[in-house]
């Protein structure tokens, strides 16, 4: 039986893309005309591109005569052309560029808005991401740093009332942790349900007092430093030096072997001048270490 | 490979020492710098949607961050630019792969199953599938790619098939059926009707038993690239845009093109229906 040599993936692809000579065109379109497979596999891949090319198009300016905004720059450009309205220009470009980021440093609303949803977001990953799985490792050193983690991020949320679900997330999250910390029977572990506003921050401070006498506490305090650092981060400011020299020496001493390599690593960089967007990723890497362990 | 002098050939510049501030100053060097955006400017194009200015920089910060590690094991037969291209090839893979992955799979997957939740676990499963042999031995099936085609149409296009394998997997007939799978069956699609189906449908009951004879006959004595465009339409639901990409002209002209090869299968089958007399026989065909 003959055997029929396919076409390759990146025929196809340049079929689809439209990259070939006619000789060769006429030459694959005829092997599809007798290829069930390669016609199939041409046609769903066709239809997906072109279907992303339609929800990707952007919206263009009308064809006939110039778009109004090309008008309106115009328009803004002759004035400014003539001096005695240049002043007057240029006072009102420091005050629409001014007073929002006057908002947005000074207002500690907005500032507060960027931690939440940062929060958020990376509640929302775990969760869609099915990483609570994660929890199912039995290693205290793991599970003390998430805790530290997930007080952080509570003890933020305490005070905003629309975030209920977001807190109940994390307490779920906390509770994991809690069980492998403190066993089954632990009556730190509460259900998010019984919790109300006012009763978080006793909650909250009976959890750091039992992990402050564990054996890794070291580790939960690191946690929680790790969090506010990334959060202070997001919020602009910047405070952490002091306290990352001194659990560089504190791994170093007692928990050797039972860090990530890489932590340490990224730990002694953050020592150097680097610049902040650097050190918000290397933190947030470390941070990776802990909440994507299986 | 570790441990040994690396030669660097092109514009002859003198051996360096394998250690890491010999290699930095390789990487700052400006010719070098500009041989790798060379590299980069040329390729870019094809892995759309990375921009050149980002991927250069988180370029050189890989290396750097690797302590130039990708460059010290350059093997000493291999020629430093074959070597530099296949780095930035892969770099490029890489990054295009994650950048689409989301977009090219579980997206793609949503639409086509019809799902709106992304944490469906009918769905998740296809996607760990697929993901899982793309991504196996770092991104093998991938780095296979020779460029001769934008990446993303050849990622869709390893998709397509990883997707055809998986369903080709779930629905072997054998004795072990995952729990899944009459909840799959909905996503099975019935066999789109055939062209045949299409023109008969529209006639009567006795036209049709009729034509039902002659149909396939006509459509095989179709030209390929007649009868690739009526399968494309019927079977395969392509628009005709698409139709159009396929065979390389305007959208205009492909519109023309399948209304004359529908004519001309009316037009024949009219003939075999007024020559092949009351009892359906095909002596049309001896003609």
């Amino acid at each position: 039986m003959a055997q029929i040599t396919h076409l390759k993936d990146e025929e196809i692809g340049r079929l689809i893309d439209g990259n070939l000579e006619k000789s060769e065109r006429e030459e694959f379109l005829k092997h599809m005309s007798q290829c069930e497979s390669c016609l199939s596999i041409y046609s769903q891949t066709l239809k997906f591109l072109e279907d992303d090319k339609k929800n990707s198009v952007e919206v263009k300016p009308p064809v006939f005569g110039e778009s109004p905004l090309l008008n309106f720059w115009k328009a803004v450009q002759g004035i400014v052309s003539q001096k005695k309205y240049r002043f007057a220009g240029v006072a009102l470009l420091i005050l629409i560029i001014g007073i929002p980021l006057f908002i947005k440093l000074f207002s500690p609303a907005s500032s507060e808005n960027d931690r939440v949803l940062y929060i958020e977001r990376v509640s929302d990953e775990l969760f869609n991401r099915g990483i609570c799985t994660f929890t199912g490792a039995d290693n205290p050193y793991y599970s003390s740093v998430r805790a530290g983690i997930f007080v952080e991020d509570i003890s933020v949320l305490i005070n905003i009332s629309d975030k209920k679900d977001l807190r109940k997330m994390l307490v779920d999250l906390l509770n994991k942790e809690l069980i492998i910390l403190g066993g089954e029977q632990s009556t730190l572990v509460r259900s998010a349900d019984d919790l109300e506003t006012h009763s978080y921050k006793p909650y909250l401070r009976n959890i750091k007092y039992f992990l402050e006498k564990c054996p890794e506490k070291d580790l939960f305090r690191f946690g929680g430093i790790l969090e506010r650092s990334i959060l202070d981060i997001v919020n602009g400011s910047r405070n952490f030096k002091d306290d990352i020299t001194r659990y560089i020496s504190i791994f170093d001493q007692n928990y050797k072997g039972k860090v990530p390599q890489g932590v340490l690593k990224d730990l002694k960089k953050l020592n150097s001048n680097v610049p902040v967007t650097r050190v918000k990723e290397i933190l947030i890497g470390i941070k990776q270490v802990y909440i994507a362990y299986y | 490979m570790r441990g040994k002098q690396m030669s660097i050939t092109i514009d002859g510049v003198a051996h360096l020492k394998n250690d890491i501030s010999g290699i930095r100053m390789v990487f700052t060097d400006f010719k070098r710098l500009t041989y790798v955006r060379k590299i980069l400017a040329r390729k870019i194009a094809i892995y759309d949607p990375l921009n050149f200015k980002a991927v250069y920089k988180s370029f050189l910060r890989w290396l750097k961050e690797g302590e130039y590690k990708a460059i010290r094991i350059l093997p000493e037969e291999q020629k430093e630019e074959d070597y530099l291209n296949q780095l930035v090839k892969d770099f490029l893979i890489r990054n295009a792969y994650f950048v689409l992955e989301k977009k090219c799979i579980l997206y793609r997957l949503m639409k086509e199953l019809n799902i709106s939740n992304s944490n469906d676990v009918r769905l998740l499963e296809i996607v760990d599938f697929i993901s899982e042999r793309i991504e196996r031995d770092e991104l093998c099936r991938l780095s296979k790619f020779e460029e001769k085609c934008k990446f993303k149409t050849y990622l869709s296009l390893v998709v397509t098939r990883l997707l055809m394998d998986y369903w080709r997997e779930k629905y072997k007939i054998i004795k072990n059926i995952t729990k899944y799978e009459p909840e799959f069956s909905e996503f099975i699609e019935k066999a789109q009707p055939g062209p045949l189906e299409h023109f008969l449908e529209k006639q009567d009951e006795t036209i049709r038993k009729r034509a039902g004879i002659f149909l396939p006959q006509i459509l095989e004595s179709l030209d390929f690239k007649e009868k690739l465009v009526i399968r494309l339409k019927y079977e395969q639901d392509i628009n005709v845009s698409e139709i159009a990409r396929t065979l390389g002209v305007s959208r205009y002209k492909a519109d023309l093109y399948i209304r004359e090869i529908e004519m001309k299968i009316s037009k024949k089958m009219v003939t075999c229906l007024k020559d092949g007399g009351i009892d359906g026989t095909n002596n049309a065909f001896k003609r």
